[in-house]
């Protein structure tokens, strides 16, 4: 009993919780294609940790974006490696969630009683690719003003709504300095937020519910 | 207990550790050899032809399609009933078999979804 | 408690915990649209686009009889560009100024002098010389801009971005 762990896991049981996870037999059939899911996992935490020691640095306004990214690029020691990785870790993200989907299709593993979580998943997927778009605009540079330009232009043809979801993206009529703010603020705050909410609530299931092996 | 099964730990989280290293090296390997490029400041008045993320350019294409009026088709019409199908594919397969042979029609409707995009995001490189 | 003595609970107590119930549903119910309805307010708050700035666009002596001028506006004194406009004379002697922002997604469009139209190169929209769509996907012409006279020069309103 001398060793802090076993101090706090006799008091809080919390091995035998966790060796249940750690120690369940898993079904037949899981091959490394059933990585790909812990492999959007890992890209997440790498944008995690990229994404705040950016934060330390970026600064969300119309007048100040472009020059803290410049300055995290060429003044910041092992700045430009960080906005490198996240970018890039970013893509990753993407390409496993979609290659995880695809696995999940293809064995069925979707199939009940996983249907909940197929759908947990599926939103997921469209948070992702919300974190892309809404992080695509933050160097605040050409490329980044008008590909907002025009993907917020997008929705504008909608009939009826379509103006007024344009309105809500930007915050007014054109992309300004408070469309930046709005998109930083999805990309730091909602989206984190409700992400950590739906993986852990993917995570559970997958816990109650026993991966499903090979066919 | 079975031995032959794998187990989480140590069996399959090496695996995911593993693959993870991999996603780690190539991640860093891409920075170091292609970082990204801040590009200019933003100017109201020159005209730039934006291009989205790989991930966007499939809708990205398409919308090419819908001139005017439509355009909301290939916006929300579309990208609306794919997700929608996405979304509800457990519950509009009415077999329970996992195999991809005893649900045909959903295996060849998500094998032209994925070739159409596939080829729109070819095509929007153009 | 015996579940049979829960069953027994007197009438005035059933009620009592009903009514609790419901005030727990209702306290909970005005929290919450007491902490949404602002959030959603200011969500969906659009800020106003601002009143036109006449700013001098090109010498009146300079303007051609015929023919499209293309000129980039700056609000500020640091000469970077807010707007870029194309001035023209109409047959009957007016000066209208158009603004360069494509009505389909916004991006800017050029002026061909060829063909006397407006082509835009994100995907292929064209206007006619006088700003009317006339191919391609743009819903609407290109937006009039107004002109104003002062002195020796041409002045063109534009709105001044909100941040």
């Amino acid at each position: 009993m001398s060793n802090p762990f076993s101090i706090i896991d006799s008091r809080l049981n919390l091995s035998r919780h966790y060796r249940r996870i750690f120690e369940r037999p898993l079904p037949e059939g899981v091959t490394y294609f059933y990585c790909l899911g812990g492999m959007a996992l890992f890209f997440l935490i790498v944008l995690t940790f990229t994404g705040v020691v950016l934060s330390f640095y970026y600064i969300p306004s119309a007048s100040e974006a472009y020059h803290s990214i410049r300055f995290i690029d060429s003044k910041l020691p092992g700045g430009w490696l960080m906005r490198a990785l996240h970018v890039w870790a970013a893509s990753g993200m993407v390409a496993a969630v979609m290659a995880h989907m695809l696995r999940v299709y293809i064995t069925g593993s979707y199939k009940p009683p996983r249907e909940l979580n197929w759908v947990v998943g599926a939103t997921l997927f469209v948070l992702t690719m919300a974190f892309g778009f809404s992080g695509y605009l933050l160097p605040w540079d050409q490329k980044a003003y008008w590909a907002t330009t025009v993907g917020t232009a997008m929705p504008s043809t909608i009939p009826l709504v379509g103006h007024f979801i344009m309105q809500l993206l930007r915050g007014g009529d054109d992309v300004s300095g408070i469309t930046l703010l709005r998109f930083y603020v999805m990309h730091v705050y909602i989206l984190p937020l409700v992400s950590i909410f739906l993986l852990w609530a993917h995570f559970h299931m997958i816990r109650r519910q026993g991966i499903s092996g090979g066919l | 207990m079975d031995n032959r099964l794998k187990k989480f730990y140590p069996d399959y989280l090496f695996e995911i550790l593993l693959v993870c290293l991999f996603a780690l090296e190539g991640a860093l390997l891409l920075s170091y050899v292609f970082p990204p490029v801040t590009g200019s400041p933003v100017d109201f008045s020159r005209n730039f032809l934006p291009r989205p993320e790989w991930y966007f350019l499939a809708l990205y294409q398409m919308f090419k399609y819908f001139p005017g009026n439509l355009a909301f088709i290939g916006v929300a019409v579309i990208p609306a009933v794919i997700l929608f199908l996405v979304f509800a594919l457990p519950f509009l397969e009415k077999t329970h078999s996992r195999r991809l042979r005893d649900r045909k029609f959903s295996a060849v409707a998500a094998a032209i979804l994925l070739v159409s995009a596939a080829v729109l995001t070819v095509l929007s490189c153009f | 408690m015996e579940p049979a003595e829960l069953v027994q609970a007197s009438g005035s107590d059933k009620t009592r915990r009903d009514f609790l119930k419901t005030g727990i549903l209702a306290v909970s119910g005005i929290i919450s649209a007491a902490a949404v309805y602002p959030i959603i307010r200011l969500a969906l708050h659009t800020t106003p686009p601002a009143p036109p700035v006449f700013v001098d666009a090109v010498l009146l002596s300079d303007m051609p009889e015929a023919g499209v001028r293309r000129i980039d506006l700056s609000l500020e004194k640091d000469g970077r560009p807010d707007a870029r406009v194309f001035v023209k004379r109409t047959p009957d002697g007016n000066i209208i100024a158009l603004s360069a922002v494509c009505s389909h997604l916004g991006c800017i469009v050029n002026y061909d002098r060829i063909k006397d139209q407006f082509v835009c190169p994100c995907h292929g929209g064209r206007y006619d010389g006088n700003g009317k769509n006339i191919s391609g996907p743009p819903p609407a012409p290109l937006t009039r801009l107004p002109v104003r006279i002062a002195g020796a020069y041409i002045q063109v309103g534009i709105r001044k971005p909100p941040v």
